[in-house]
């Protein structure tokens, strides 16, 4: 892996414009020349190299994403500026978002929770169908039981031979019955544990994440700014891949605009 | 530091620097840095900000060979400074009379 320290100014610069390409030219114009700048600046007071420099920014991925974050917010906040500039573009892609993100997550999620519903569903039938199991030879023994008694009197063995069968029967199904329940009920907590042990997973990337985006970077690690920023991401990638087309439209309208 | 910064304290606090006159990026960060503990790529989402809510402007100058920018506060980022001065106070008010250390009077003596 390659050490942000032992980057250089431009592989600084480039990384920084590759993490906000989405965004339009004019932000990262704007980016670019504020580094540039700073660079220029710091060296120019003979104190520190370019590569201390760059140490010292850090990951030029970490600052894409607060630009990114921050322009989201501001986007999504509804910012004066951006509106009076390009309003057409602007409120056409934020409504195509939500648009995109739905066909995009579609063939991925759909099907997931087609299946998720069919293999719950499955195992609801095998739990009925067991228990349907269970109840049927439970009344069958209890049947099988009672006849015995009534045939006692007719035929003393074979009555015997009833009840004894028709008991087999009734203790099995109640232990079968009591195996399907402690069953269900040991699947139904592990389920319920795998799907908190994965949530609390998330979290913790999450968490992780957050603290991986700064320590005094407070304004992008607040959550709303962060989801903001997330869906733009997702809408951006969506965008891309699904909608080139429209996309490349959108950027040239919006270099239009910008002109 | 053992507080977080919210980013409309750091606003008000670029707002406070651009309010002695109009300076550049790198002076701002200086400035920013010898009060408070923040990263250098911190100050830069905070002027785009305070650009494009139109509380400060920036103009290009020459300056060996290459360009600076400048960053000049606005009327409206003066109004927002000077709101910005009356929160703090408050707040800081608030928070003194919380953390000031004197004992309750009501149960000595």
């Amino acid at each position: 892996m390659k050490g942000v320290a032992r980057m250089t100014r431009q592989e600084f610069i480039v990384t920084l414009r590759e993490g906000i390409r989405k965004l339009p030219p004019e932000e990262i114009v704007a980016a670019t020349e504020f580094y540039e700048e700073y660079f220029d600046e710091v060296l120019e007071a003979g104190e520190k190299t370019e590569e201390e420099i760059v140490s010292e920014l850090g990951n030029p991925k970490r600052i894409a994403s607060q630009i990114k974050a921050e322009y989201a917010a501001r986007l999504l906040d509804g910012d004066e500026s951006l509106l009076d500039k390009k309003p057409t573009v602007r409120k056409r892609l934020s409504a195509a978002w939500w648009v995109i993100i739905g066909i995009v997550s579609a063939p991925v999620s759909i099907p997931i929770a087609i299946c998720a519903v069919l293999v719950l569903f499955g195992a609801g039938c095998a739990v009925v169908g067991l228990a349907a199991g269970i109840i049927g030879s439970a009344v069958a023994g209890l049947g099988c039981t009672v006849f015995g008694f009534v045939a006692l009197a007719d035929a003393a063995s074979s009555g015997v031979m009833m009840i004894g069968l028709g008991l087999i029967a009734l203790a099995a199904s109640v232990a079968a019955g009591a195996g399907l329940f402690l069953g269900v009920r040991a699947a139904v907590r592990t389920i319920a544990k795998a799907i908190r042990r994965s949530r609390e997973k998330h979290r913790m990337k999450r968490l992780a994440e957050e603290k991986a985006a700064g320590e005094e970077w407070v304004y992008v690690s607040r959550a709303d700014e962060e989801e903001k920023a997330f869906l733009q991401e997702i809408a951006a990638d969506a965008a891309e891949a699904e909608n080139a087309e429209n996309a490349e439209r959108a950027l040239v309208e919006r270099g239009e605009g910008n002109a | 530091m053992a507080f977080k910064i919210e980013s409309s304290l750091l606003d008000a606090c670029a707002l406070a620097i651009l309010k002695r006159g109009d300076t550049y990026g790198y002076e701002i960060t200086q400035e920013m840095k010898s009060a408070i503990r923040i990263s250098e790529s911190t100050l830069y989402p905070v002027l785009r900000r305070l650009q494009k809510e139109g509380l400060c402007r920036t103009y290009d100058q020459p300056y060996q060979g290459r360009n600076r920018r400048y960053y000049s506060i606005t009327e409206k980022g003066e109004a927002q400074l000077l709101e910005y001065r009356k929160q703090w106070e408050d707040y800081k008010r608030a928070i003194n009379k919380l953390m000031d250390g004197n004992e309750r009077g009501g149960k000595n003596d």
